[in-house]
C-alpha cells in the first residue's frame, strides 16, 4: 500500500526511464506481421473447416495445402512475434541498444517475406513431405539463415561491453534463438530409414517448441514483469535460472514420448513417461514466478496495455498447466498413449497446448507492445478485449470437444477394432462442435488483426521507417 | 549469484548431450542398416505427394486417413497394387478420388510401406477386441 502511494505520488517507473533505448522499436514490424499472419491462419482454417461439415463443395485448394499452410503458421507467426518480443526486451536488459540496426530492419521484413514464399509454395504443391517441415529445401535454408541472423544480433550485442553478462534473462533468450538453429540444420538431411526421419522430425516438433519457445517464453515474461512490477530482481532472476534448468533438461528429455512407437528401443518408454511427468514442473514454477508475490493493488496501477498483457499472460500459463502440462501428461503416458497415439486427442492436445500457451504468450507480447507504444485508443483496449473473450471461449470449446472426439476414437478404434472411417463416422457430431468452437475463435482472432491492422495503419510512419 | 548461472549453464549443456548419446544409440542399428534402393524411392514419393497431411506413419501425421503402419499386413500387397491402379472414392466425398499412381511408382511406395511394416514397433498399433475374436475364429476353423 505504501509503495503504491509512493508510485502515485511521484510516477511510475522514476528509476529506470522507458523508451530510453530506441532499438526496441525495431520490434514494431515484427509483432505487426506476426498478428496479421494470425489473422490469415484463422480465416484460412476456417475455409478448410467448411469441407468437414459439407465435403463435396468444392474446395479451392486441396486440403493437404490447407493443412500445411495451417501448420506452418502455427509455428511460425508465434516465432515472428517471440523474435519481436525478445529484440524489444533484450537492450532494456543488456542495457545497451541492439547492434546491427540494418540487419534487424532487413530481418523484420526477410522473415515474414519468406513464410510468405513458402505458404505460396504449399499452394502449388510444392513439398518435402514431413509433418511441420513441409517447406522445400531452398526455404530451408532460407529459414537457416533468418534464424542465423536473429542470434547474431543478439550475440553480437551481449558482447558488448557493460553488459550485465550473468543476467539470466538474456542469457535464456540467447540459449533460445541458438538452439533454433542448431536443431534445424538436422533437418535439412534426407534420412532413408523412416524411424530415424521421425526421431529428427520431433527436435523440431517437439524441442523447439518445449526448450526455445519455453525459454523465450520464461525470459520473457520475466522481463516484462521486472520492468512493470515491483519484483525484485535477484529472487525473480534466481527462480528463472531454476527454470531453465528444468526446461533445458525437460525439453530435450520429454521428447522421448515421442519416440514410443517408431521403432526405437523400450528403453524409450520409461525415459519419455518419467521425464514427461516432470515436464508438469516447468510450466509450474513458471505459474509460481508470476504468481508470487503479486500485489492485488499492483493491478489497478498497471496501463491499459499492461493490464492486456498479464491477461494474455494468464490465459498462457492456464493452458500451460492445463493443455500442455496436464493434457500433454496424460497422453505421454505409455499405456495411455498406446490406445490415443494419432487420435484427436494428440489434435486437442496440439490445440491447447501451441495455440493456448504459446500462441498466447505471443499474441499477448506482439499486442502489448503494439498497444503500448502506438498509443492504443480505449476503443481498441475494449476490441482487444472481446477478441481475448472470443478467442479462449472458441479455443476451449475447439480443444474439449476434439479431447471428446479423440477419446472416442481411440476407444471404438483402438481398443474395439472399429473401421476407421466407420469411427470417423460415428465421432462427426464432436468434430462439428469442433467448428463451431472454431469459428468463435475466428471471430476473436479476425478482431484482434482487424483492430492491429488498424493500430498499425495509423501509425505506418512508426513502423516502417522509426520516426 | 553467478555460482547458479554456472550451474544453469553446465545442466543445459550435459542434458543434450546425454539425450542425443542415448538417442545415437538407439538408432545407430538403423543408420548402418541398408535400405534398398526402391524402398528409398518410396519413401521421397511418399514425401513428394505429401502423404503425411491425410495418413499416419508410427502414428504421426494427418488425422483424415488410416494409419498406415502395418497396412501392408493387413491388406496384402496385391490389395494395394489394385488400389493405386484404380483408386476408389475417399469417403465421405462423393467425387473425390483417392491419388492415384503409375505402376513403377506404385511399386515403390508399395515396397516402402512394406519396410516400414517390418520396422519393430513394440506394442503399437495395439490388438484390439475385433482382431482378437477374429484371430480365435480363424484358430477354430483350422
Amino acid at each position: 500500500m505504501f509503495r503504491w502511494l509512493i508510485r502515485k505520488i511521484f510516477g511510475r517507473r522514476q528509476d529506470n526511464p522507458e523508451g530510453q533505448f530506441k532499438t526496441r522499436a525495431l520490434a514494431y514490424p515484427f509483432c505487426t506481421f506476426a498478428i496479421l499472419f494470425f489473422g490469415f491462419q484463422v480465416i484460412v482454417v476456417t475455409m478448410g473447416a467448411v469441407e468437414l461439415i459439407w465435403p463435396n463443395m468444392p474446395a479451392p485448394v486441396p486440403f493437404r495445402s490447407g493443412r500445411m499452410v495451417h501448420l506452418n503458421l502455427s509455428v511460425f507467426w508465434p516465432l515472428i512475434a517471440a523474435m519481436g518480443s525478445v529484440f524489444y526486451f533484450f537492450p532494456k536488459e543488456a542495457k545497451t541498444e541492439l547492434n546491427h540496426l540494418t540487419t534487424v530492419r532487413m530481418l523484420s521484413y526477410l522473415f515474414p517475406l519468406v513464410l510468405a514464399a513458402i505458404l505460396t509454395s504449399f499452394v502449388f504443391g510444392l513439398t518435402e513431405g514431413r509433418e511441420y517441415l513441409e517447406a522445400i529445401r531452398p526455404f530451408d535454408w532460407a529459414v537457416t539463415f533468418v534464424l542465423l541472423l536473429f542470434s547474431f544480433v543478439l550475440t553480437t550485442t551481449y558482447l558488448k561491453k557493460g553488459v550485465p553478462k550473468f543476467r539470466a534473462t538474456l542469457l535464456g533468450m540467447l540459449a533460445g534463438s541458438w538452439s533454433l538453429v542448431l536443431l534445424y540444420l538436422p533437418n535439412m538431411l534426407f534420412y532413408a530409414h523412416p524411424s530415424v526421419d521421425e526421431a529428427v522430425k520431433f527436435w523440431i516438433v517437439h524441442i523447439w517448441e518445449e526448450m526455445s519457445m519455453e525459454l523465450f517464453v520464461a525470459s520473457v515474461i520475466a522481463a516484462f514483469l521486472l520492468s512493470v512490477t515491483s519484483k525484485h530482481r535477484k529472487a525473480t532472476e534466481t527462480i528463472l535460472l531454476l527454470e531453465l534448468s528444468f526446461i533445458s533438461v525437460t525439453g530435450f528429455f520429454a521428447t522421448s514420448h515421442h519416440y514410443y512407437w517408431i521403432g526405437t528401443p523400450s528403453s524409450w518408454l520409461w525415459i519419455g513417461g518419467i521425464f514427461s511427468t516432470l515436464q508438469v514442473l516447468p510450466s509450474l514454477l513458471l505459474i509460481y514466478v508470476n504468481v508470487k508475490d503479486f500485489k492485488k493493488e499492483e493491478i489497478n496501477s498497471l496501463s491499459s496495455a499492461e493490464k492486456m498483457a498479464f491477461g494474455f499472460i494468464f490465459a498462457s500459463l492456464f493452458y500451460h498447466a492445463m493443455g500442455a502440462g496436464m493434457l500433454g501428461w496424460i497422453l505421454a503416458l505409455p499405456f495411455a498413449n498406446r490406445y490415443v497415439h494419432g487420435t484427436y486427442l494428440t489434435s486437442s492436445h496440439a490445440h491447447f497446448a501451441l495455440f493456448g500457451a504459446f500462441g498466447f504468450f505471443a499474441l499477448g507480447f506482439a499486442v502489448y507492445i503494439l498497444t503500448k507504444e502506438l498509443n492504443a485508443s480505449p476503443k481498441d483496449y475494449f476490441r482487444l478485449w472481446i477478441s481475448y473473450i472470443l478467442l479462449n471461449l472458441g479455443l476451449m470449446i475447439m480443444g474439449v470437444a476434439l479431447a471428446i472426439a479423440g477419446t472416442l476414437q481411440g476407444y471404438l478404434w483402438r481398443v474395439l477394432g472399429n473401421d476407421f472411417m466407420h469411427t470417423q463416422e460415428l465421432i462427426l457430431p464432436y468434430l462439428i462442435i469442433r467448428v463451431g468452437g472454431g469459428v468463435i475463435f475466428t471471430g476473436g482472432g479476425v478482431i484482434l488483426a482487424w483492430t492491429i491492422a488498424k493500430l498499425a495503419w495509423r501509425n505506418k510512419r512508426k513502423i516502417l521507417f522509426l520516426s | 549469484m553467478n555460482k547458479f548461472v554456472w550451474i544453469a549453464i553446465i545442466i543445459a549443456l550435459i542434458a543434450p548431450a546425454i539425450f542425443f548419446i542415448l538417442l545415437y544409440n538407439s538408432l545407430s542399428p538403423m543408420l548402418q542398416e541398408e535400405i534398398p534402393e526402391n524402398v528409398v524411392v518410396g519413401k521421397r514419393l511418399w514425401q513428394s505427394k505429401g502423404c503425411v497431411e491425410c495418413h499416419t506413419l508410427f502414428g504421426n501425421g494427418g488425422y483424415n486417413a488410416p494409419d498406415l503402419t502395418k497396412t501392408v499386413e493387413m491388406r496384402g500387397k496385391d490389395y494395394l497394387e489394385k488400389f493405386f491402379a484404380k483408386p476408389p472414392m475417399m469417403r465421405p466425398h462423393k467425387q473425390r478420388k483417392h491419388p492415384g499412381l503409375i505402376e513403377k511408382e506404385a511399386a515403390d511406395l508399395i515396397a516402402f510401406l512394406a519396410f516400414v511394416n517390418e520396422v519393430p514397433i513394440i506394442g503399437w498399433p495395439p490388438e484390439h477386441a475385433k482382431s482378437k475374436a477374429d484371430n480365435n475364429s480363424n484358430g477354430a476353423e483350422k
